[in-house]
């Protein structure tokens, strides 16, 4: 832990040592670009690494410092961003050899808020090709590890993201959730991830390999006070983007401390736990369990018509045939083989079906938030399995086995707990709740009301304080700092 | 209802889609084919509480 020195510390610790000046941005930047170079051999988390703009403006921050300019907790604090996420002068690719030199002209608003915010940063992290899956093993720019076993997924999409939090290179990313791209990397690599309500934040901006009236941009980071922290900087009307709504953003840090004792949590008794993995079955009964204990009530749920939900994301195949027609036309042996194929075949999904998705989504959608007129949240788990081998080709859920040696079979183990969030629309924060017994990370997952992140956030930062969810460092780091 | 190959090749070159080599075609049949069947049972769900114009309304 030591030889990490300042990069071991949260956000919330960092900042008032940048504040007094005790800590300079640029040795926090310095250390963050050392310790990126010597994890990306490892971890393949980057696309690109820009260290000399992180100085630059890790510079022009302590100059801000100097002259007694103080921007807010994130001053300073070295950041990573997903390759999906558009940058001004800096490649762009949404994991997509396809868009290898695409250099955009402007920074998507979340990007100019997390800047405006004072963040530093570090580069354009690995993901899978244009966001469709959860393992981010991308054929143009490597695998990306977890760093708790670098045999293993780190999930995605946001995978680079997940792991450079997990391995202390970023103190936060922004990653992309379009399907829980954000929540399941984050469970598996033992980190909290956050996608708020849609509108909360922009997306705009974003590259659009996948459902957009799906997606969502949301902060990875190592605890839930510092999630709160990013998601308040970037949260929030943006007048140029027709999908954010202006509500009102909540003091996240501030509501954080306040008691849940009284609140009911809803526990669905149908699709979320069956089938479970083992391990993540009583990992996850024990943390309910926790929070009974400070008075939380459970209360069984019934969520109805989630058997349409593969129904709406098979007619979603046609959103990304028309993001990427020109390139499909053009040069489609730019996208890896299965993403080339399915893309393609989303130019055979009929208007009709494509309407009557939509319908479907309504139906889910209204029912889903009758539920939650009648609980203040909900619990499951994040993913039904911890992270897998890259040689396994089937995992036991249950008393089952679920292939996840295709994409298809991938996306349907590890989406199914987190996509429904996406079709609805409400918020979704994944935070740690133990590990396996080959020491793999296992996540939690609460869903909330619209607009209710703040909820979310107490809830969790409750659950953490008390469940012993201690920093460790991942083995990978370990290894790699001897 | 079964789509065949050739169904996919009219589609392509009457609708102006994305030219497909035979090869594939090959690949991209059976999942064309779950992409009806899931349309079958789209149209077979009770949708009728759900409203297409409350679907795509315009935003104040």
């Amino acid at each position: 832990m030591s030889e990490l020195g300042p990069l071991s510390y949260h956000i919330h610790e960092v900042a008032p040592l940048v504040k007094s000046r005790k800590l300079s941005p640029v040795e926090l930047t310095r250390a963050a670009i050392d310790h990126a170079e010597r994890m990306q051999p490892v971890l393949k988390s980057f696309i690109t690494l820009t260290p000399e703009l992180a100085l630059k403006q890790a510079q022009k921050l302590e100059g801000m410092l100097m002259r007694g300019e103080w921007l807010g907790p994130l001053h300073g604090v070295p950041v990573g961003l997903k390759d999906m996420l558009e940058t001004k002068g800096v490649l762009t690719t949404d994991g997509s050899k396809a868009l290898e030199d695409y250099v955009p002209d402007e920074d998507a608003p979340v990007v100019s808020r997390i800047r405006a915010a004072g963040a530093v940063i570090l580069g354009k992290e690995n993901m899978h090709e244009i966001g469709a899956g959860f393992l981010s093993d991308n054929a143009w720019f490597g695998r990306v590890r977890n760093p708790w076993d670098t045999e293993r997924y780190a999930g995605g999409s946001s995978g680079g993201s997940a792991a450079n939090v997990a391995a202390y290179v970023t103190f936060a990313s922004l990653g992309t959730d379009g399907g829980g791209s954000v929540r399941q990397p984050s469970a598996v690599c033992g980190i909290v991830g956050m996608k708020a309500t849609y509108g909360r934040v922009s997306n705009l901006g974003c590259l659009e390999g996948v459902d957009p009236a799906n997606f969502h941009v949301g902060p990875h980071t190592r605890c839930v006070r510092d999630n709160a922290i990013v998601l308040g900087a970037i949260a929030g009307d943006e007048p140029l983007d027709p999908s954010t709504v202006p509500v009102t953003v909540d003091d996240y840090e501030g509501a954080l401390d306040r008691d849940i004792r009284g609140l009911v949590m809803g526990l669905p008794e149908n699709y979320f736990y069956d089938p479970l993995d083992v391990e993540v079955a009583e990992a996850v009964s024990g943390a309910v369990a926790v929070l009974e204990e400070f008075g939380v009530e459970a209360r069984p749920v019934k969520m109805k018509h989630l058997d349409l939900l593969p129904l709406v994301q098979m007619a979603s195949r046609a959103n990304s045939v028309v993001a990427y027609e020109d390139q499909l036309r053009e040069s489609r042996e730019n996208f890896s083989p299965e993403e080339r194929h399915r893309m393609l075949s989303g130019q055979f999904v009929l208007a009709k079906d494509h309407v009557r998705a939509q319908q479907a989504r309504r139906l889910i959608q209204r029912e889903w938030l009758k539920v939650m007129g009648e609980v203040d949240f909900l619990v499951t788990p994040t993913t039904p399995a911890p992270a897998w081998r890259f040689e396994d080709t089937s995992i036991a859920l249950g008393d089952s086995q679920a292939d996840v040696d295709s994409l298809e079979g991938s996306n349907a183990v590890m989406g199914r707990n987190t996509s429904p969030g996406n079709l609805v629309g409400v918020p979704g924060l994944s935070v740690p709740c133990g590990f396996s017994s080959a020491g793999m990370p296992i996540g939690l997952q609460l869903y909330g009301r619209p607009w209710e992140e703040s909820l979310l956030y107490r809830v969790a930062h409750r659950y953490e304080r008390s469940a012993g969810q201690g920093r460790s460092v991942p083995p990978a780091v370990e290894a790699a700092l001897v | 209802m079964a789509v065949t190959k050739e169904t996919l090749k009219r589609m392509i070159d009457e609708m102006g889609l994305i030219p497909l080599s035979d090869e594939e075609l090959d690949i991209i049949l059976p999942e064309v084919q779950k992409m009806t069947e899931s349309g079958q049972k789209l149209a077979e769900a009770d949708l009728s509480s759900s409203r297409v114009s409350h679907v795509f309304r315009a935003s104040p």
